[in-house]
């Protein structure tokens, strides 16, 4: 283990990873102890956890000097795209109780088996697939998954404006909840449009947009999360 | 160098933008929920209200047909009765003893004033006088009535041209003018009373003020005043407000605002 080459990394997108897994660690134990612990709240934990998990693996991965940085490079892209498809599981699960809809359920059901497929696909054959190749169709498919997201927060904010709630919306864990998710999505878009557009050619300010537009909105998105969970509702309404 | 500087201003900027697009989007969110919550909570306080107006309605509906039946009941069997009695006593032997002439004479002057009294109690108790004629014409005959009891020395006034509503809104106004001057005669041990009605375009307002011991309004306790309560609750039912004036030894002053339109 090469803690000086961690450091070295970390420094590289502005301090942002530790930073983040410090949060999703607070956030993971805020979660534990909230005041009932029910599925969807569960759900979100997992979420944090596998995230939190993959941190870890990374921050180990990337201080072991005998990695091959290539080897190192599809291993990560895969266990993010991992999570990507454990949010998009965790979300659609979040909408399809929210929307109670057999029809939306169906529909995120059929995107979640395809999103799983794709990463069996991608596990069997990515050491046949060329690098370059491989990094940019998970980032597709993870654009992908982030717009299907995108959309069903926009759904849901039209879907509030439509109902009779007598709860105020900073009251209703699930605003908390989409907005976060409406802001990370937005910005995992533009930041997976400009890491295709730039990977090839070997950008300098990537580690830069990285930090910007992929670890800060994820930061945002968890303390939405932790919001929701401090109203201290079900996460339903 | 300055390249890089430029490009990380550029991001900046974008990032900038599209913050602000999100966070106005978010907040053109909160605003439009918060509207349609504020409808809703209209809505709801609306249907409450109408729910309210309909019980009272029934309410009322009902304490008419009370009112009516006791109406009848008074004209058709006591007075009846009565004027039977006052024919037996017409009949009896006058010329046996002076003193029993002169009990029966008081007997009779007794029978007929209550025969009187029970024709004017009948009178008040009978709704159909707003649907012959209107409310200022009943409430002439009202303070007649009181008037003739000798209980309450009566002032009226009415200014304004006089609008005339539906019939069941003038007898609901009626019964609270009415229920005003009981609660005078039984509560308020006064000898004077004013009547103030005015007629305004869109409005009617009503003001009946005594002289008699008056409240501390403030010290009122729940379970108190329900007439009051009740009138109010009459006024409303036609959009109007009652207000109340009151302290210990000044007299009272209740007034009623009802719109015209909406009654």
């Amino acid at each position: 283990m090469d803690f000086q080459l961690l450091i070295e990394d970390w420094s590289k997108y502005y301090y942002s990873a530790p930073l983040l897994l410090m949060l999703e660690f607070l956030a993971a134990i805020l979660f534990l102890r909230t005041y009932k612990f029910d599925v969807l709240r569960k759900a979100f934990f997992i979420y944090l956890l596998s995230d939190l998990i993959v941190l870890i693996i990374g921050a180990g991965i990337t201080a072991n000097k005998n990695i091959n940085p290539q080897k190192e490079l599809r291993f990560l892209g895969y266990l993010n795209y991992l999570v990507s498809t454990i949010e998009l599981l965790v979300y659609s699960y979040f909408f399809s109780l929210y929307f109670n809809s057999k029809k939306a359920t169906r529909l995120l059901s059929f995107l979640f088996f395809i999103s799983t497929i794709y990463s069996i696909l991608i596990l069997i054959k990515q050491f046949h697939i060329k690098l370059f190749i491989l990094i940019k169709s998970i980032t597709i498919f993870a654009t992908i998954n982030y717009t299907i997201l995108l959309s069903l927060s926009i759904f849901y904010f039209i879907t509030i404006l439509k109902e009779e709630s007598k709860h105020t919306l900073h009251e209703r864990p699930t605003f908390w909840i989409v907005t976060g998710l409406f802001f990370y999505a937005t910005f995992s878009i533009l930041f997976s449009l400009f890491h295709i557009h730039f990977y090839s050619s070997k950008y300098k300010n990537l580690e830069y947009i990285a930090a910007i537009f992929y670890y800060l909105p994820f930061m945002v998105n968890i303390f939405f999360l932790l919001k929701a969970n401090a109203c201290k509702k079900p996460f339903t309404i | 160098m300055q390249k890089t500087i430029y490009d990380i201003a550029a991001i900046l900027i974008i990032i900038a933008s599209i913050v602000l697009i999100l966070i106005g989007f978010i907040i053109t969110i909160t605003f439009m929920y918060k509207k349609r919550q504020s409808e809703f909570a209209k809505n709801l306080v609306k249907t409450k209200m109408d729910h309210e107006n309909e019980i009272l309605s029934t309410r009322v509906e009902i304490q008419e047909q009370t009112f009516q039946h006791i109406s009848k009941e008074i004209h058709d069997n006591i007075n009846l009765s009565l004027t039977l009695a006052k024919l037996n006593l017409y009949t009896l032997d006058l010329a046996a003893e002076q003193n029993a002439r002169e009990k029966i004479e008081s007997s009779i002057a007794l029978l007929s004033q209550s025969i009187s009294q029970l024709n004017d109690l009948s009178k008040s108790l009978d709704a159909d006088i707003i649907n012959r004629h209107s409310l200022l014409k009943a409430l002439e005959e009202e303070i007649a009535r009181i008037r003739k009891t000798g209980l309450l020395e009566i002032d009226y006034e009415c200014s304004g041209t006089p609008i005339y509503m539906n019939s069941q809104s003038e007898l609901v106004i009626f019964r609270v003018i009415q229920e005003a001057f009981n609660n005078i005669i039984r509560h308020a041990r006064a000898r004077m009373a004013r009547l103030l009605l005015h007629y305004s375009a869109d409005h009617l307002e009503i003001t009946l003020s005594d002289d008699g011991v008056g409240f501390d309004t403030k010290l009122a306790r729940p379970g108190q005043h329900a007439g009051l309560r009740n009138m109010g609750g009459r006024v409303r039912l036609l959009g109007g407000e009652m207000r109340l004036e009151s302290n210990p030894g000044r007299g009272c002053s209740v007034n009623f605002t009802i719109p015209l339109q909406q009654s």
